[in-house]
């Protein structure tokens, strides 16, 4: 994909990355660019210090790599970079060097990778440099078992404590049964910090986490929902702990799917090697891209994908990353209306929504338009409620309508077909107010079984996103 | 499950749960019969469970509403889809600040508003939240869309003024209009029909509010006549200082009003008559300013006390021509000022024209930057006072306030003189060196016609992207709308 302006801006992390970027489009500031006909693109940029800051970009999917220390992604440099190419400035075409092949070498995007020279295959068979290479490790069996054994042993300990924890979780819950919910509310910073620690301290994270998000979602709902969302809640934390307890009765996907969400987890090696791990490949369009700040101090990047053509039905998933919030900024690598080919390997689970990209197949293409699946509202909801049905702890689940319209009041928007109304989440984003009465509108969104957080709408006018 | 699960029993659970089964134990056999054992431990927890299963399969209780209007109709033509991007990218918050930092007011945000009134185009809706500061500032003239997003939390609230959009605005329609577009179509009229014009003010006068008042005021400033004087004079009650205030500086440019006297008076006693010359003997005049204006104020002073004198009181009350006038300020700088303020509200071009080519080069810079002064014919007024030739470098802001003043590309003719001017080539050669703000080379665009356009790009494509690239984009996107 050709870059372009608005998308420098949109990977651009802040408006000072922006302006910093800008003051280095200068050709002196620039020694070397060069680029390859694979779409790499890299140059050497004078900064302060005596060596120059090494930067590569990756036309096709955005990457980037900078050698400045930056802790704003992309950093200057490689904005700088996108910049110019944006404005079409031309770059030499060469080998690529090999600082360049290396960083290629360590990018996780296949397709990215594809492009780079196999230096295994490309080495030969003696060399010095194969001299130079660490020797492998001589393994010692006694070692391996040692540290087998140890693995063994810690996790029995984790699943004990686990255990244990989710016994204090059921006391916990019915300790405000007790006292009551309509209560609650005053006390719940206090008492989901309080729960939160003890799960933390139990080794089950994921829940200490959901358990901490608690009360910002509680004071985020009109009052009229509270009730009926501390019930789901509090009462979904008891089925955490009755499932863990009993997981062994649970179908693989099912515990799979618990376990990850107690706080196990599966790294990217291990789900690649995780042989139900459903494989689904096709092309996906980017319909949100959205980052939030966890109490972890994490950020959270989701994106959001479609898959193309509904033959085999309605299909989505979540790409999700995790970038520490000390890092600062980070930019879009995908937007909204972007497509590519690619293997999405799914985390296990009953509902499947959690992938990764496994395999990417060339680069990222603009989509001109999106059609949702011939869902209206009612059939959105009966998809929503099958997969509720299969994974009771369902959270945030993608909807997708078609021919839908947006009405109702300026306070209280809903998607609506001719029979069936969904309360939209609309006080926040005044964006939504251009949509009020555009009929025939695809739409897009998030729903939490409540209220759906719209996030992408294909329109007789055009493309509607989020401001 | 439902079969069990009632809403009765859903209800009583929920009243158990809210106040707490400390105090009450939670009807659990009554609600899930035999689906908790009746000696479970966490007969609670797991009717809790069920209960907010439950909870989460009922479907959301909204009827789909009959019917929905567009929040902000517009009979206007969106804007080309080309234009989006360069719209956003131009004076949306985060892009805006990709080429540079220019406030909303800026010259190239009023000569897009303007082509896309004079073309009858609106903003896509979608791009209205995006563009929301620019909304605000041009709505008059983005269309009813436009209007209407301004307004949009007045829909909730009784105290913000309310004005439909009026897109034809006539005589039957003029009270309903928005007050900058109600002051546009009174100056119009003043044009063509002063006494008209005055009598539709006068008519609804009584009832406008203080803000509305004093621009319906200011736009009788037009061909202003003695006619005007019994008005005007009248507005010397009026209960807002800020209307007595214009109504009193509108009588002092009324010949033979006790105000205009008054100020002539004040004008002259402030003018000091000498003589010049060692072999010919000639009048000099010279301004005697007030101890208490510094000499930085001096030129703004004199052109908001004298700018707005009749020329031909001021000469009389001389007792010297026009001609002579001029020829005895030559010593003043900005006394010189002051007449060719006097020749521009006087419509004397050619008056103009010899002040600025030969005292006065930067009259112009004065001009746009009062508010008393206006140009009423921005053409003739651009041909006589913008002689570029004559400038010694290139000015920034008052360029920018140059075509909010004149609403309008300068002339082709004065326009390629400020191409070929020696203060535009230095901008343009030592850009690298001299650094200018890359508003300058933005502003230059609105002021130069289509015709012109082409010129321009080929000489800004010369220069670095930090400097052109606005100034490009801004062209590209007058363009596409003046192609719709």
């Amino acid at each position: 994909m050709s870059l372009t302006l608005a998308k420098v801006e949109e990977v651009a992390p802040d408006q000072g990355s922006l302006s910093a970027a800008r003051k280095l489009l200068n050709p002196r500031s620039w020694p070397v660019i060069a680029g390859s006909d694979a779409g790499l693109v890299w140059g050497e940029c004078q900064g302060s210090g005596s060596q120059p800051y090494r930067v590569v970009i990756s036309e096709n999917d955005l990457g980037y790599n900078c050698t400045c220390p930056s802790r704003k992604f992309p950093c200057k440099h490689a904005l700088a970079l996108m910049w110019m190419r944006a404005e079409g400035r031309d770059v030499t075409t060469q080998t690529p060097p090999d600082w360049v092949n290396d960083w290629l070498a360590r990018r996780r995007v296949a397709g990215a990778r594809s492009s780079a020279p196999n230096k295994a295959e490309e080495k030969p068979k003696a060399s010095i440099a194969t001299a130079l290479e660490p020797e492998t490790a001589v393994v010692d069996p006694k070692a391996q078992a040692r540290a087998a054994a140890q693995r063994e042993r810690n996790r029995a300990e984790r699943e004990a404590a686990i255990l244990a924890g989710m016994e204090e979780l059921d006391l916990w819950i019915l300790d405000q049964l007790e006292r009551g919910l309509a209560g609650f509310q005053s006390v719940a910073r206090e008492q989901c910090g309080l729960a939160a620690r003890r799960l933390v301290d139990a080794k089950a994270s994921g829940l200490a986490s959901r358990i901490e998000q608690l009360p910002a979602a509680l004071f985020g709902l009109p009052e009229a929902l509270r009730t009926d969302f501390l019930i789901e809640k509090l009462g979904e934390l008891h089925l955490f702990a009755e499932a863990y307890r009993r997981q062994a009765e649970l179908p693989e996907a099912l515990k799979a799917d618990l376990r990850l969400m107690v706080g196990w987890t599966m790294s990217r090696e291990e789900l690649l090697a995780y042989p139900q791990a459903q494989r689904v490949r096709d092309r996906w369009m980017v319909l949100a891209a959205t980052q939030e700040i966890q109490p972890d101090k994490l950020r959270r990047i989701e994106t959001w994908l479609a898959r193309l053509g509904d033959a085999d039905g309605a299909r989505f998933a979540v790409l999700m990353d995790f970038v520490p919030v000390s890092v600062g900024a980070v930019g879009k690598t995908y937007s909204a209306g972007e497509s590519f080919e690619a293997e999405l390997l799914f985390y296990p689970s009953s509902a499947p929504l959690r992938a990764i990209i496994a395999q990417q197949f060339g680069s990222m293409t603009k989509e001109s338009r999106w059609q949702a699946p011939p869902d209206d509202v009612s059939g959105a909801l009966d998809r929503y409620e099958a997969s509720l049905g299969a994974r009771p702890w369902l959270g945030d689940w993608p909807i997708a309508v078609r021919n839908a319209v947006v009405g109702g009041s300026f306070e209280e928007l809903v998607l609506s077909d001719s029979k069936t109304a969904l309360p939209i989440k609309s006080k926040e984003d005044e964006a939504l107010l251009p949509l009020i009465g555009i009929e025939g509108i695809d739409a897009f969104g998030l729903w939490d079984g409540r209220r759906l957080d719209l996030k992408f709408a294909e329109t007789p006018l055009g493309r509607w996103l989020p401001g | 499950m439902t079969a069990v699960l009632d809403a009765a029993a859903v209800e009583t659970l929920t009243r158990r749960v809210m106040l707490g089964t400390g105090r009450q134990s939670a009807p659990v056999q009554k609600a899930f019969g035999e689906l908790i054992a009746p000696d479970d431990p966490k007969a609670a927890l797991k009717a809790l469970a069920l209960l907010g299963q439950h909870s989460r399969f009922r479907r959301p209780a909204r009827a789909a509403p009959t019917s929905a209007e567009p929040l902000f109709p517009d009979e206007r033509s969106i804007v080309p889809e080309a234009a989006r991007p360069l719209l956003l990218s131009l004076l949306s918050g985060k892009a805006r600040d990709l080429m540079d930092a220019v406030p909303p007011t800026g010259a190239v945000p009023l000569a897009v508003a303007d082509t896309m009134e004079r073309r009858r185009l609106r903003l896509h809706p979608f791009d209205l939240p995006r563009l929301d500061d620019f909304v605000k500032a041009h709505a008059d003239q983005l269309g009813a869309s436009a209007v209407a997003w301004t307004q949009r939390h007045a829909t909730t609230t009784t105290s913000v003024d309310t004005y439909s959009f009026v897109e034809t605005i006539d005589e039957t329609n003029w009270t309903h209009g928005r007050p900058s577009r109600r002051a546009a179509f009174i100056r119009n009229l003043r044009a063509t029909d002063a006494v008209r014009a005055r009598a539709l003010v006068e008519g609804v006068f009584a009832s406008e509010q203080a803000p509305v008042r004093l621009v319906l005021v200011k736009a009788l400033s037009q061909n202003l006549s003695p006619a005007d004087q019994p008005f005007l004079e009248g507005l010397a009650k009026d209960r807002a200082p800020t209307v007595r205030e214009a109504a009193e500086s509108l009588l002092a440019r009324l010949p033979g009003s006790q105000q205009a006297a008054k100020q002539l008076l004040e004008c002259l006693n402030r003018i000091k008559r000498a003589s010049a010359g060692v072999l010919r003997r000639r009048t000099a005049l010279q301004l005697d300013y007030p101890a208490t204006v510094k000499e930085w104020q001096r030129e703004t002073w004199a052109i908001s006390t004298f700018g707005t004198i009749l020329l031909d009181d001021f000469a009389k009350g001389l007792d010297l021509s026009i001609d002579e006038v001029v020829t005895a300020a030559a010593d003043d700088q900005i006394l010189s000022t002051v007449l060719a303020v006097q020749a521009s509200q006087a419509r004397r071009y050619d008056l103009l024209t010899r002040l600025v080519r030969e005292r006065a080069a930067n009259a112009w810079i004065a001009m746009v930057q009062s508010d008393d002064v206006e140009i009423v014919d921005p053409a003739a007024w651009s041909a006589a006072a913008i002689q570029p030739d004559l400038w010694t470098e290139m000015f920034g802001d008052p360029l920018i306030r140059l075509y909010a003043k004149l609403r309008m590309p300068l002339p082709a003719p004065t326009a390629e003189r400020l191409l070929a001017s020696k203060a535009w080539r230095d901008v343009l050669g030592k850009a690298e060196q001299d650094m200018p703000a890359p508003i300058m080379f933005s502003t230059i665009v609105t002021l130069v016609p289509p015709s012109l356009r082409g010129a321009l790009r080929m000489e800004l494509a010369a220069l670095s992207t930090e400097f052109n690239v606005r100034a490009l984009t801004a062209m590209t996107l007058l363009d596409v709308l003046e192609a719709a």
